[in-house]
């Protein structure tokens, strides 16, 4: 079964990589927003092909520019 | 007179101007008089810059009558988003932190306006940082809806929806990261564009989230939206992710038609918990196109959801970046609104933001080939609800942010992933009196086709011209 991250990692991660001290209730509501856009972002990426780079965004968009 | 002349449209009022039938200081003292007005009601403005508008007034009209060549917005009195940056003047972004911030820049956008002769009325209210689709602000005062001051404007450009639509100024800059152009429009009853990324500039603005954030203008009709657009689109060498290829005059290619044009109605995502109001001015559109010669084609589109979360992680990570400063040394000057909306992002792994920005392209490619090579145009609603009323979208506490989001949000947002143009139409009204609106999403840089589509419809109809009755 996939864990998912918990209220303690979130409060962990604040205060050891973040600067940021935030509480017990706020971090389990942090834990399943980060959880959901985690999982659904890891489940899209399995399409990535090793060779895609971000500044080929860009130069799609002109590629599909629609000429009037 | 002066409620004839505020009836006017951008574009009929600068005509007005040029022909000499009314002057810049009548068009302008007629529209800080009603802004006054309409501010007691509205809380549209967070400042009102009444002795500098009239100032630039008369200067214009006395240029006019030295006989200077003058700009296609000559006098026109605009207001804007309170996060247009003009050097050494306020720009508040609507909250605590930068209530006194004087940036040292001035925006490319406000530069070409300028330019064009509009006259700068003040500066609006919106939502904290641009972080909230529902135009609540707890510094400034939350900002209402001209057609029912008890419901949500919705933001972020909530000011700019409200202004506009209650007619205290002829036009207006907003933002739009998520739908905070799209969203204020289509709850107020006006037009208002999401651009292509990359075909206006972004510099001189408030960053919200880089990848994503779009300048797009408000107005009553499609072809005062056409106007401003090719007034501030173009090449900018101060924003590199801005096209270089030259601007059409997009009012000029508003003359055409649409027969034989394929309209895409999505059968998945776009309708989910429609009200039935709602669903009957979707319908009602979508005869008013047949009837312009359209075809209307049912399709599935790729998962919304999944490129609205893609959208998300880009969002919260980049602003986690741009506001943690601040967050961690002065945490309590921010909104719970915005606080929670940008938390997440310090949490969510450099990898995944990574793969997110990563597989824009990709998705990208995949919209356009399962949506764009059959049809010319998607068509939507902006929400799937009437406006809400302010109480029922203020959240009780952090945990109730994300729901709110998403239900306003989730038929916007998916489109400045995609980086593609979208415009707000006016589509009539719900069984309570709140505007109703699709929008017309296209291919990359089609915001011609676009608005040619949009501008017939509102040659069809007469949502448009419609006055908030409460400013009558």
């Amino acid at each position: 079964m996939k864990e998912q991250p918990t209220a303690r990692l979130i409060r962990e991660h604040g205060r050891q990589l973040a600067r940021l001290d935030i509480a017990e209730q706020r971090a389990a509501e942090i834990a399943a927003e980060v959880a959901r856009l985690n999982d659904s972002v890891m489940a899209a990426a399995a399409r990535a092909d090793f060779n895609d780079e971000p500044a080929r965004f860009a130069a799609l968009l002109e590629s599909y520019r629609e000429k009037a | 007179m002066s409620r004839d002349l505020l009836n006017l449209s951008l574009t009929e009022v600068a005509d007005a101007i040029r022909r000499r039938r009314v002057s810049s200081v009548e068009v302008t003292r007629a529209c800080i008089d009603h802004a006054l007005k309409a501010q007691a009601q509205l809380n549209c403005f967070i400042r009102i810059e009444a002795d500098e508008a009239l100032a630039a007034a008369k200067k214009a009209d006395r240029e006019f009558k030295r006989g200077r060549k003058i700009g296609p917005l000559h006098g026109v009195p605009l207001a804007h988003k309170d996060m247009y940056y003009r050097a050494g003047q306020v720009s508040t972004c609507g909250s605590k932190i930068l209530k006194n911030y004087r940036p040292a820049v001035t925006g490319t956008v406000v530069e070409r306006l300028a330019a064009a002769g509009a006259i700068w009325l003040g500066g609006l209210n919106m939502a904290e940082f641009a972080a909230n689709p529902t135009g609540h602000n707890e510094h400034f005062g939350d900002c209402r809806n001209p057609w029912n001051p008890a419901h949500m404007t919705g933001g972020s450009s909530s000011g700019s929806g409200s202004a506009v639509g209650a007619r205290a100024c002829f036009g207006s800059l907003g933002s739009d990261t998520g739908g905070s152009v799209r969203l204020p429009a289509a709850a107020c009853g006006v037009v208002g564009l999401k651009p292509t990324y990359g075909l206006i500039s972004r510099y001189g603005i408030m960053p919200r989230s880089w990848s994503q954030d779009t300048v797009g203008p408000l107005t009553r009709t499609v072809r005062d939206c056409a106007r401003m657009t090719r007034i501030i689109a173009g090449e900018d060498p101060r924003d590199p992710t801005c096209s270089t290829d030259p601007v059409l005059n997009y009012e000029r290619e508003l003359a055409g038609r649409v027969k034989g044009l394929k309209i895409g109605v999505p059968t998945n995502h776009y309708y989910d918990g429609a009200t039935d109001d709602v669903k009957a001015r979707m319908r009602d559109s979508l005869e008013a196109f047949k009837s312009l010669g359209a075809r209307v084609v049912e399709l599935a589109v790729p998962d919304p959801q999944e490129i609205f979360h893609l959208s998300a992680t880009v969002s919260q990570s980049e602003a986690a970046v741009i506001h943690g400063r601040w967050l961690r040394t002065r945490p309590e000057d921010y909104s719970l609104y915005v606080r929670s909306r940008v938390e997440a992002g310090f949490h969510i792994p450099a990898t995944t933001y990574l793969h997110a920005v990563n597989l824009r392209a990709r998705v990208l490619a995949g919209f356009m080939e399962k949506v764009y090579t059959k049809v010319d145009l998607v068509h939507t609603p902006v929400m799937v609800m009437p406006p809400p009323t302010i109480a029922e979208t203020a959240p009780k506490g952090s945990g109730d942010v994300a729901g709110i989001v998403a239900r306003i949000t989730r038929n916007t947002r998916p489109t400045n992933y995609l980086g593609l143009p979208a415009l707000s139409v006016p589509a009539g009204f719900s069984e309570d009196g709140l505007p109703v609106a699709f929008q017309l999403m296209g291919r990359p840089f089609s915001e011609a086709l676009i608005f040619r589509a949009a501008h017939l419809y509102q040659q069809e109809t007469d949502w448009h011209v419609a006055a908030p009755p409460l400013l009558a």
